[in-house]
């Protein structure tokens, strides 16, 4: 087959590819970023449920047990910073309990919460 | 007829693209909701463990309570211990609100060791924003007499009279949750 004879439609003109390159390119580079965006937002999620997760067990340890004035939590609870103000009855003790403030230690999430102290048995829930 | 097939690969193109927004589209959408999902599990965390912590700070007050009750029964000692706890505006903390004005205390005897149940059914606005939390609680409280004297006193009349003071203090409280309910208005607004 001679060259003058071959079908006009084999292959694609660079024209075409070009045109095609650039409009993937256009198309590509934002989906690109879309996809790492979400990757990102996942990952935050993630930090923000095992920020919520930490606290809840924190709260809920020290609701159950009372807070122990001179307990470490920042051992027992190293995903955390735990926070307490003495409620007195009347300004003087005994204290009846403790304005609890408990924060992860990213500072996402941050709880208010009142708790009996350990030596009264802790919550009465 | 002679039939143009040429540009046939920017239709491929616009199909790819096409499918290609079509997933970062889905996936960006469900990596927003995740995180708001996320971001509404605190703020119902947050309001729960404030509404927990009303609740114990009203049963810390109301044990720290005495009330004394001259000749009476133990029902004037109980309707003490519900207008002490109706009237504590120090409850009220800047960051939750206990709606002690819309308290319902009930109380019911019980046979056992004269024990007394209160019904309180409390509504908590907490400080956390477009979360209302209403609980309905069985406050279980255990007065007792701390005190007990008998004084006696002469009449006008010379006759002798004697005066029995009593003092209650609650013991020990238990709470058990009977409703639970959490009003996430963001979501309603959402919705709607």
């Amino acid at each position: 087959m001679s060259r003058g004879k071959q079908n006009k439609t084999d292959g694609f003109s660079l024209v075409e590819v070009l045109t095609a390159i650039a409009v993937l390119g256009f198309v590509v580079v934002p989906a690109c970023t879309g996809l790492v965006l979400s990757f990102r937002v996942n990952a935050r999620s993630e930090q923000l449920m095992r920020a919520e997760l930490a606290v809840s067990r924190a709260v809920e340890t020290l609701m159950a047990e009372g807070y122990d004035h001179d307990g470490d939590y920042t051992t027992r609870f190293p995903e955390v910073a735990v926070t307490a103000t003495a409620d007195l009855d009347s300004g003087s003790d005994p204290v009846i309990g403790y304005d609890l403030t408990v924060t992860s230690r990213g500072g996402d999430v941050e709880v208010h919460t009142y708790v009996r102290p350990a030596e009264s048995g802790g919550g009465g829930t | 007829m002679k039939r143009r097939d040429e540009g046939y690969i920017l239709i491929y193109v616009l199909v790819v693209v096409v499918v290609l927004c079509a997933i970062v589209t889905g996936v960006c959408t469900v990596a927003l909701r995740n995180l708001q999902t996320q971001e509404r599990s605190i703020q119902r965390t947050r309001a729960l463990y404030e509404a927990e912590g009303a609740i114990e700070e009203l049963i810390a007050q109301l044990e720290t309570y005495e009330t004394g009750v001259q000749d009476g029964d133990e029902g004037d000692a109980k309707d003490n211990f519900e207008a002490y706890a109706k009237g504590r505006p120090d409850i009220t903390a800047a960051s939750k609100k206990l709606e002690t004005d819309q308290t319902t205390w009930k109380w019911e005897d019980r046979d056992v060791n004269g024990d007394t149940k209160a019904i309180l059914l409390i509504p908590i606005a907490t400080a956390v924003p477009d979360s209302q939390i209403v609980i309905s609680t069985t406050l279980e409280v255990l007065p007792h007499i701390k005190d007990k004297s008998t004084t006696k006193t002469e009449t006008i009349d010379g006759v002798e009279a004697e005066v029995t003071e009593e003092k209650y203090q609650i013991s020990g409280a238990a709470v058990t949750y009977t409703s639970y309910q959490i009003i996430d208005q963001a979501e309603a607004s959402d919705e709607t």
